[in-house]
């Protein structure tokens, strides 16, 4: 159940080993694989291909109170909604930075910029 | 005798207690409380009613039923392992807010009529900032201000709701009331603020990071839970609860995928937990309020065990943003096996407590045949995983090496979490010990082979998107940055309108100041020239004009005399 963490904690070992920490560390999980990983990948692959096939096996129609959504009784259902909502959900999530991303201390600074104008008015005359 | 004492005293006395104690019984009142309080409820009798008098209203402190009862002891629970948590630190000013903060959310969900609800719903807004407080920071400082603010704002439209509720129905007893009662919208929004209505919510992700490492596990607790709890008393069934609801289930998902701040991520998910309890609030079936309440019971415990690591995470090495963290397992490996228990229970895995209570309210989803929100609710359930089971613990625990030496923290919160992680396999795996707990009969049954085998593809393949992305570098980094929300509206908007009004504003009185200055001087003017030191009325004068001055006015006054 742990698998994919366990799985891309070593994903890095021998990627950014020997790179000092900047102010920002590049988590890059791109990079070749160890052994370990590649088997515990394996597995996990395999995993889902198990569970993947299953649905194929059992009979759903016993499931919950009887109602099925359009759509849900197709085996993979749920394999498929899965994989693909999680795609769509980081890819609209990146998007979405180009709107909402600011840098750390905007606040701050908006509360240090927003009063400036005020303050001399007050005090020129 | 004992049943005319109402559970939250047993709070309040004991803060009064931990406020005068010496440091070394400190501890001891943090875990007594909680134990004694708990023993306490569970042998009041299942329909004790407490009043007392004030004014002209008879106030209902403690009423018993099913559901108060189960929040009444989830509180309970909740106090004890978030006393276990802090008890390393002696901080008595943070320990009396968090036994008054308790007390008064057992309170809240005790009362039986609307006042009652008020005053504790204040107490906990008061006593919970502290916990924000505590970080003695300026940015705290101010966090917790803002969350002041909301949490006062939230208690003032309830009370209006309050107030025209009674003005039209000439009673403050807590029922069903539903929206079309008097008052109903104002106190169903009073209710929502502290239950994070979308727009609403900012209170939580703004404060709840800031606040101490102990004081986020405390405040992570209470105050929603408490209006879960309010929602679930007062507007079953309510339609727009469900519109809400999936909302809420959906949109902080996005967000927490591209936060950094681990704290900020885990009180997206909050929201997003909260979401599917409104959503069974809202379908309003004996299903449905069960799922809520029971994943309301299971929340508690699994996002408090999440905070309590992150917490552990901070405390031990002072960072909690995803991109400074990283193969920490290595070296505090037993938080890092809690926070998997934690991520598990949150992501409804099969034996572990999410997956005992989520399931409830999508099976109330789909018999009712709100198939959009069922739709809905899997991807928000797919997304709670991506971020709070998978994001977590990868980034803080696994992933890169950011190389902190760090260890685990004091036994006593490890013990804290250990407790935490326990009742979770233990929901989880043994489900009809919360059900029984459940307000309505339930023969409800979530271990059939094909919800275990639809929820593992659901999870395993969610899991694989997580895998991909990552390795095709599609994932988007962690980023040290601000992402706006809600607040925006508020803090950005509103002080710049604030801005321009004041500076209008300042303009004005300026402009009056300085007429007003004006004025002042030439009537200082005035006043010198005539009664200055050389002014003409200040002169000493000679006898003899004095003498003159006599003799005119007797002259004029014998004149006048004769005239007439």
């Amino acid at each position: 159940m742990s698998g994919p963490d366990r799985i891309d904690a070593a994903a890095d070992a021998d990627g950014a080993e020997e790179a000092p920490r900047v102010e920002h560390d590049v988590h890059d999980f791109t990079g070749p694989l160890s052994p370990a990983v590649a088997r515990l990948l394996r597995v996990f692959g395999a995993l889902c291909l198990l569970f993947f096939a299953l649905d194929f096996v059992i009979d759903r129609g016993g499931h919950g109170a009887g109602e099925h959504p359009p759509g849900e009784g197709i085996p993979g259902f749920y394999a498929v909604y899965g994989f693909a909502g999680c795609v769509l959900l980081v890819l609209v999530a990146k998007e979405m930075r180009k709107v909402v991303m600011r840098d750390e201390d905007y606040y701050e600074r908006a509360a240090r910029v927003s009063p400036a104008p005020v303050e001399p008015s007050g005090e020129e005359h | 005798m004992v049943s005319s004492i109402p559970p939250f005293f047993i709070f309040m006395l004991g803060a009064l207690f931990m406020a005068v104690a010496r440091r070394e019984t400190r501890p001891t009142i943090m875990l007594a409380v909680p134990l004694v309080g708990l023993l306490h409820l569970w042998n009041m009798s299942a329909d004790a009613v407490i009043t007392a008098p004030l004014l002209d209203f008879e106030l209902v402190l403690y009423k018993a039923d099913r559901l108060t009862f189960l929040f009444g002891v989830l509180f309970h629970i909740a106090a004890f392992i978030g006393g276990l948590f802090s008890l390393h630190i002696d901080r008595p000013g943070q320990d009396v807010a968090c036994l008054l903060y308790a007390g008064a959310a057992i309170g809240a969900v005790g009362a039986g009529d609307m006042i009652t609800l008020f005053l504790f719903w204040e107490v906990m807004a008061v006593s919970s900032v502290y916990l924000i407080w505590g970080q003695q920071s300026a940015r705290s400082w101010k966090a917790g201000m803002r969350y002041l603010l909301w949490q006062v704002i939230s208690g003032l439209i309830l009370l209006a709701g309050i107030g025209a509720y009674y003005a039209g129905t000439k009673s403050i007893a807590i029922t069903e009331i539903g929206l079309d009662a008097p008052g109903g919208w104002l106190i169903f929004l009073g209710i929502g603020t502290k239950a994070c209505f979308p727009f609403l919510h900012n209170w939580l992700i703004d404060g709840y990071p800031e606040a101490t490492p102990t004081g986020a596990v405390w405040l992570s607790s209470f105050t929603t839970k408490a209006a879960v709890y309010g929602m679930a008393r007062m507007f079953p069934g309510t339609q727009e609860l469900i519109v809400i609801g999936a909302v809420m289930a959906a949109f902080p998902i996005f967000y927490a995928v591209i936060e950094n701040d681990m704290r900020r991520v885990l009180g997206y998910s909050m929201i997003n937990q909260i979401g599917f309890m409104l959503v069974g609030i809202g379908i309003g079936t004996p299903l449905g309020i069960n799922g809520a309440v029971a994943h309301a019971f299971n929340d508690v415990i699994f996002k408090g065990l999440l905070f309590m690591t992150m917490g552990v995470v901070l405390q031990q090495t002072g960072r909690i943003h995803a991109s400074d963290l990283g193969g920490l397992a290595k070296s505090m490996p037993w938080t890092a096996k809690f926070c998997m228990v934690g991520a598990a229970s949150i992501s409804a895995f099969p034996l572990f407590s999410g997956f005992v209570s989520k399931s409830m309210i999508m099976s109330a989803a789909a018999e009712n045949h709100l198939y959009w929100v069922w739709f809905i609710l899997l991807f928000a359930a797919a997304g709670v995983f991506h971020h709070a089971g998978i994001k977590i613990p990868f980034f803080a625990f696994y992933g890169h090496d950011a190389k902190i030496k760090a260890e685990d923290p004091p036994t006593s919160q490890l013990l804290a979490m250990a407790t935490s992680a326990i009742l979770c396999v233990l929901i989880g795996c043994f489900p009809q010990l919360l059900y029984g707990l459940l307000p309505f009969e339930t023969d409800y049954n979530p271990y059939d082979v094909a919800h275990v085998v639809t929820q593992v593809q659901l999870l395993l393949f969610s899991a694989l998107a997580f895998t991909w992305l990552q390795r095709s570098g599609l994932y988007p980094p962690e980023l040290h940055s601000t992402n706006l929300d809600s607040d925006w509206f508020v803090r950005r908007l509103g002080s710049r309108a604030w801005g321009q009004l004041s500076s209008g504003g300042r303009r004005l009185l300026d402009q009056g100041s300085r007429n007003a200055q004006a004025w002042v001087a030439k009537v200082d003017r005035q006043l010198r020239r005539h009664r200055g030191p050389y002014g003409v009325l200040s002169k000493t004068w000679p006898t003899g004009a004095m003498m003159l001055g006599v003799a005119v006015l007797l002259v004029s006054y014998l004149l006048l005399y004769y005239v007439q």
